[in-house]
Order: structure tokens, then C-alpha cells, then sequence
């Protein structure tokens, strides 16, 4: 029997079953015949055998059975070698070899019976080599998945369930019946039995999808379908615009859903001269870097494959310096991640926490992954690279204004120091030339107290100046988005420019409506933006004017106009103010003072910045007349409701 | 003998008061302050002062602009700048092209500056 069992087993493992059906029948027709006729045929007589008890003595037709039970065998390790190991590779040669092995081991074992029989003094106890050979397989099962395990797990149970459901059902009926129901109504055991197939039949299926679901949930959770599970990982890193978050959701819902005992990400560098660890976890070092011409950049880069090393052949074909790189990243597993043609990067997996190898379905899904992976990644490092850029814009222009800025600025602050400085060098000339010794000590308590006040109101001028300025010059970091109050707003602006506007006698004209409800954006960035237009206005007005700031609610945006009485805008010119790089003013360098030097980028990111925040900047302009700019920003809705 | 006039052109209050208290204790001289560049120009031809120190950066009109237009009306009198600007081109136009007799940066030194006023109405005759 068990000889039919290897011999089917074996057949069915080297997928020859179907082709070899009617020998296979033959086989275990023989086999049968054997089985039945070993009761009376195969021995003689018993007798005692050394130390063993009562023994057979074989018969002729034993001679025969041994010969057909060696040949079964022989020819069975035979095909599995011969069709099976040397013609495999990786992890089917694994399986196979597993399976030869252990069967060998069995046989050997199980074998060492028949040596009593022609009087070999061998002890048969090596059947415990049959025990080896369920271990053996029973590992095999687990480590390389020789068997679908789950689904033999899975069915034990919902068969174990469904069984104990019937037999419960039936002596709780049967109990039920004959217990209770016979003292009211006459049962008989029919009615018993009719009333238990009747639940039986009706709370089979239900019960037979409960058992499935509940062996799905709990001890199979994390076989989510791979598709389902990465579908989800690409939708939701596609959304995605910051890099590190990129980064982060692709390894730990790796991490999680195909419970990875590591895993890492290679980025190439914003240089694209070499690649570097970007994100891992439990990887030996993590400041590893390739250059271009590294011999596994290039192997990768060349070979677009997933490079598996669960796959022995895989393994074995692999150059050291692959290997020993990959060991470093405590890699199974190593994606390529390709885009237009160009390596930017490679995805690697260490094994599963559970031990098993990958399915060949997540494998073969792996290079779809990857594909997302790799513009995920690209489309944010873009976005993170835009964000630097427009800040490092964004800081230049303001450089640029600090630079027209800081003439006034410096005039500013020396003016304060050199009252200051003669406000003390006053007292000293005069008390050198003896002055106060005419005073009485009132009239010398009064001089020397006003001077004290002189440098005190001086010392708070030139502070103010300065923190002004450092603020304005602040290096931006991410905006912050708050509600800000816009007389205040505009009133920092104006105050860096207060010098500027005196020098140029323009009179400035404020008309804030009362009540104005705050604004939703970045105080120093909308701050930057009036510093702008009010600069532009400065320089429109050359040497007089009135520059007039009126703000007000329009529906659900504050209103901003900023008005100046200078050159005006000629209509052609009028549409192009907000293009990048357009300027009137001289951009050479500024060489004398009130000499302005533009950018051209200050309206371009003054419209920018507010239409980030949901405003937006418009211009009407008359030549001769002046200029007038709108800024709307939105209204902070909580204060709306509020008021 | 009338007192020597010396004329301060700053829009700074605190300088012009400060400078006022210095010369209060000088009898010989009258000094004369404007805080714009216009109201300079008048006084300056009215009451033509033998020393003129004047700030560069006027709300009005640049102290280039009244060196400009003073010197050639007043050939005697001594023209003293100062100023915030820290501008090595502005310093050297208005020095060696326009022709000062002093150019102090601020803040200035109080006693250097004075010194140079006292010398300069010592050599210099109101006209």
C-alpha cells in the first residue's frame, strides 16, 4: 500500500501521472494483489527470530513480492533524480531534492524490515527512519512551501468545524427529542433524525462560510492578496508629494504586508552621480553610497530583472562583488526601479519574518510595483527640488529688494548712531570748555537728562530698524499658513520703507476700513509681497507723490489697493508685468544712491505667493496718473462666522 | 566785528539742536540750521555763511545737488559733508569731482568736525 502511495506520489510530483495512467493502474493492481494475498501467502510458518518475537518465514511468493517492492522503489528514486533534480533548478531542485532525501531516509529505514525475514540479524528499528521523514517534510512544508500548508491547515479546520457541528447537532436533537419533547408529544427516533438532517442541511453552508472567513481573519490575515495590497501602496504614494513620505509608505506597507524582516530603497542623488541608501530598515549600514561606475549600479542598470536569491539558480550565477553588496543590505530580494530607460534607483527586500520564500505571484508582481515605486519617487524629489527652488527664488528676489533696501537702511541706522555719538561727545566738549560749571545744578540736571533722552529715543530708532530688517531678510522656511490681521501686515511693510518714502517726500495715505476681518496666509510672505509693490511705488513716484493703501471687505476676500501717484503703467506694458524677469527698471548695478536695481521677478512672485494662499494680484495703470494694485486675500472663515 | 556764520544743512533734528547747544557758548558765531535742502539754498543766499556743513540725503533735494548749485554762488565760503552713505563712488565724485573741504562719515567725531569749522571760520570771511 505504501509502495502505491510513493509510486502515485511520485508520478503526480513529476506532473507524469496523466500520461503514465494505465501502468500506474497496473501497478497498483498488482499491488492490491500483493496487499490481499500477504495475509496467507507471504509466509510459510512463524517462528522465533533472535531477539524479536515470532517471526515469518517466507514463502516463495514473498521471493517475488521483495523483488516488485525493490523495483517499485529504485525505479521511483530513479525518476526522481533523473526527471526531477537534473532537470530542475532552484527552488523545484530544492523540492525535489527535499522530497528525495527524506524518501530515502523512509525507505532505508523502512527497509531494514525485511532483513529479519531471510535471517540477517538487523534490527528493524530503523522504521523510526519513517518518523524523520514526516519531520523532514513537515520542515520542508514550512520553509519552502513543498506544500500548499495554508490550505491544508485551512480545510483541517473548517472540516474539524463542520464535523463537530454535525455531531453536536445530532445528540443535542437526539437529546432534545427524547429528553424533553417525549413528555409532551410522542417522538420516535425518526423524528429525532428527520429534525437533525433538517438543521444539518440548513446550517451547513452557513456555518461552512463562517468557519472559512473566521480561519481567513485570524490565522491568515496577512494574506491579503499581494494585487489588492499593492494597488492600494501605489494610490496612495501616486497622491503623494513629499519625498520622505514617499519613502517611508512604500517600506513600511512592505514592511507590513509582506512582513519583511528588512527592506531598503537606493535613490540616485539629486546629482546623479552616484546612489545612496535613501530609506531602509534593519539594514546593517545606512550610509552606503554607489557611484555611478559601482559594479552593482551597473549590474543593475543592465540587468532590468528582479534578481531573486531565494532562486538558487539566481544565486548561483550571481558575481561576488552582486552578492556581497546585496548581503549588505540584508537583501533577498533586489528591484530595479527604472525610468525612461534611466536607473534612478533599486527596491530590497530582506526575507520574510516567517521564513517562507516569496509566491511566484508576488514576484511576478514585483516589476509593476516597481514601475509606480519609481515615478512616486521621481514625481515627489521633482516637487521637493520645485519647493527648494521656489523658496531659494523666493529668497533671492527678496535679496534683491534688500539690496535696493539697504542703502536707506544703513542711512537709517547710522543717522540714530550719530546723534547718539554726539549727544555724549556734546556733554564732554562742553564740560571740557568748562560750559557747566556756569550752570546752576538744575539747569545741569536738565542738560545732561535731555541728553539722556536724546540717546534713549536714538538707541530705540536704530533697534528698530534692525529688527525690522532681520525679520524681512529671515530665510523662509515652509510657510505658515495663519490668520494675520492686514493693517498690521501692511504697517510692517510700510515701516521698512518709511525712510525710503520720506526721502522721496511721498506722503502716504492709509484708509483701513474698520473691522476688517484677518486673512488666512503667511505673514512674512504677504509682508514681502506689499514691500514689493511699495518699493515699486517709491521707485514710480521718483521725487514726490502720495502713495495710498486702502483696504476693505469684497464678499469673502479682504481688498487691498495699493495707489501711488507716480509714471504709470503703458497699457502694452501692462500685461506683461507679471512675466518673470520683466523689468523697467535698471538691472545694471545699482552705483549711486536711490539708483534701483530690479529682478524682474518681483510682481511674478508677488502674484505667486497670493495665489497660493488663494488670492490673487491685479494692476490697472494710467500713464501720467499712477498705478494702482489690488491684492485679495481670502478671509479667515472661522472669523467670519464669528462676526 | 559781526559774528561768523556757519550754516548746517540736516534733516536730522537731534544734529542741528545738538550742534546749537556746542555754539551756544561760541559768541563770535551765528549758526544757522535748515532741515531741508531747498530751505538751505535760500538761507544760504541770503545770509551767505562762511562754512557750510550739509548731510547728503535730504527729503527733497540731495546734498550733491546743493553743492552743485551753492558753489558756484558762494566762492568763499568752505562746504563740509557728511553723511550715512557708506559709497566709495559717491565719496570720491563729490571729494575729488564737486571739490568739499572736509567729508566725514557718520557717526561723526563731534571734536574732529568742530575743529575743522573753527579753522576753517578762522581763514574764511562771511561776503
Amino acid at each position: 500500500m505504501i509502495n502505491s502511495a510513493f509510486v502515485q506520489f511520485t508520478f503526480v510530483l513529476l506532473r507524469s501521472h496523466q500520461k503514465y495512467q494505465k501502468q500506474l493502474f497496473l501497478v497498483h493492481l498488482i499491488n492490491a494483489f500483493y496487499c490481499y494475498s500477504a495475509l496467507f501467502l507471504f509466509y510459510v510458518d512463524w517462528k522465533i527470530k533472535y531477539t524479536y518475537g515470532l517471526w515469518p518465514i517466507p514463502s516463495k511468493t514473498f521471493h517475488t513480492y521483495i523483488i516488485w517492492w525493490f523495483a517499485q522503489v529504485i525505479l521511483c528514486f530513479f525518476f526522481i533524480y533523473k526527471k526531477g533534480i537534473a532537470r530542475s533548478s532552484g527552488k523545484d531542485k530544492k523540492q525535489y531534492q527535499w522530497i528525495f532525501w527524506a524518501t530515502l531516509i523512509a525507505y532505508a529505514g523502512g527497509a531494514t524490515n525485511w532483513l529479519v525475514w531471510y535471517d540477517i540479524n538487523f534490527p528493524p528499528y530503523l522504521n523510526s527512519g519513517i518518523a524523520i521523514y514526516a519531520l523532514v517534510l513537515a520542515y520542508a512544508v514550512f520553509r519552502h512551501q513543498l506544500l500548499g500548508i495554508e490550505v491544508i491547515v485551512k480545510k483541517t479546520i473548517v472540516f474539524t468545524g463542520l464535523l463537530a457541528f454535525f455531531f453536536g447537532i445530532f445528540a443535542f436533537v437526539t437529546f432534545f427529542a427524547n429528553e424533553i419533547m417525549s413528555r409532551y408529544i410522542p417522538t420516535g427516533r425518526f423524528t429525532a433524525a428527520f429534525i437533525s438532517v433538517f438543521v444539518m442541511i440548513i446550517g451547513y453552508d452557513p456555518l461552512r462560510n463562517l468557519l472559512i472567513s473566521v480561519t481567513d481573519k485570524y490565522l491568515f490575515q496577512k494574506k491579503e492578496d499581494i494585487k489588492t495590497i499593492l494597488n492600494r501602496l501605489s494610490d496612495s504614494i501616486s497622491k503623494m508629494l513629499d519625498i520622505d513620505k514617499v519613502g517611508d509608505t512604500i517600506l513600511s506597507t512592505l514592511r507590513e504586508t509582506l512582513r519583511l524582516e528588512s527592506g531598503a530603497i537606493i535613490l540616485v542623488e539629486q546629482d546623479e552621480k552616484s546612489y545612496s541608501v535613501f530609506n531602509s530598515f534593519n539594514i546593517k549600514s545606512t550610509s552606503i553610497k554607489y557611484d555611478r561606475e559601482n559594479i552593482f549600479i551597473r549590474y543593475l542598470a543592465d540587468h532590468k530583472a528582479i534578481i531573486n536569491l531565494e532562486d538558487e539558480r539566481v544565486k548561483e550565477g550571481l558575481p561576488v562583488d552582486i552578492s556581497s553588496t546585496l548581503a549588505e543590505l540584508n537583501a533577498v530580494i533586489c528591484i530595479s526601479l527604472f525610468l525612461d530607460q534611466q536607473l534612478i534607483g533599486a527596491l530590497t527586500f530582506g526575507k520574510k519574518k516567517s521564513d517562507e520564500d516569496f509566491t511566484q505571484e508576488e514576484i511576478d508582481y514585483f516589476p509593476t510595483v516597481a514601475g509606480q515605486v519609481a515615478i512616486a519617487l521621481h514625481n515627489a524629489r521633482t516637487m521637493d527640488t520645485l519647493k527648494k527652488n521656489q523658496i531659494e527664488f523666493a529668497q533671492q528676489s527678496k535679496m534683491a529688494a534688500l539690496g535696493i533696501l539697504s542703502a536707506g537702511i544703513s542711512h537709517e541706522v547710522k543717522n540714530p548712531l550719530n546723534s547718539i555719538k554726539l549727544a555724549v561727545e556734546t556733554l564732554m566738549f562742553n564740560k571740557k570748555r568748562g560750559i557747566y560749571e556756569k550752570l546752576t545744578k538744575a539747569q545741569y540736571e536738565t542738560e545732561v537728562n535731555e541728553s539722556i533722552e536724546r540717546i534713549l529715543d536714538n538707541v530705540e530708532r536704530a533697534n528698530g530698524v534692525i529688527t525690522r530688517l532681520s525679520q524681512f531678510a529671515k530665510k523662509p522656511k515652509e510657510m505658515v499658513v495663519a490668520p494675520i490681521q492686514v493693517e498690521e501686515m501692511v504697517e510692517s511693510a510700510l515701516s521698512l520703507l518709511a525712510s525710503e518714502m520720506r526721502h522721496g517726500n511721498i506722503a502716504i495715505q492709509r484708509n483701513y476700513a474698520p473691522n476688517l476681518p484677518m486673512v488666512m496666509a503667511d505673514f512674512h510672505a504677504i509682508e514681502e509681497v506689499f514691500v514689493n509693490l511699495f518699493t515699486n511705488a517709491r521707485h514710480a513716484m521718483k521725487d514726490h507723490g502720495t502713495l495710498t493703501v486702502t483696504a476693505f471687505q469684497r464678499d469673502a476676500e479682504v481688498e487691498v489697493a495699493v495707489k501711488d501717484t507716480g509714471e504709470g503703467i503703458p497699457q502694452e506694458n501692462l500685461e506683461k508685468i507679471f512675466d518673470p524677469f520683466f523689468t523697467t527698471k535698471d538691472t545694471s548695478r545699482a552705483s549711486e544712491p536711490g539708483t534701483i536695481k530690479g529682478t524682474g521677478l518681483g510682481l511674478h512672485l508677488a502674484r505667486q505667493i497670493l495665489k497660493r494662499f488663494g488670492g490673487n494680484l491685479t494692476v490697472e495703470s494710467e500713464v501720467g496718473q499712477g498705478t494702482t494694485f489690488h491684492i485679495f486675500l481670502p478671509i479667515f472663515k472661522e472669523a467670519a462666522h464669528a462676526a | 566785528m559781526p559774528p561768523k556764520k556757519v550754516l548746517i544743512i540736516e534733516d536730522e533734528k537731534d544734529v542741528n539742536e545738538l550742534f546749537g547747544k556746542v555754539f551756544a557758548d561760541y559768541k563770535d558765531i551765528q549758526l544757522l540750521t535748515a532741515s531741508k535742502g531747498e530751505e538751505g539754498i535760500q538761507i544760504a543766499e541770503k545770509e551767505k555763511p562762511g562754512v557750510i556743513l550739509l548731510d547728503l540725503r535730504m527729503p527733497d533735494i540731495t546734498g550733491e545737488e546743493i553743492l552743485r548749485r551753492l558753489k558756484p554762488l558762494l566762492p568763499g565760503t568752505k562746504f563740509l559733508v557728511m553723511t550715512g552713505w557708506e559709497d566709495g563712488e559717491t565719496k570720491s565724485r563729490i571729494e575729488f569731482g564737486i571739490g568739499v573741504d572736509g567729508y566725514y562719515s557718520k557717526p561723526i567725531n563731534l571734536e574732529e568736525v568742530m575743529n575743522k569749522i573753527l579753522e576753517c571760520t578762522e581763514g574764511s570771511h562771511d561776503e
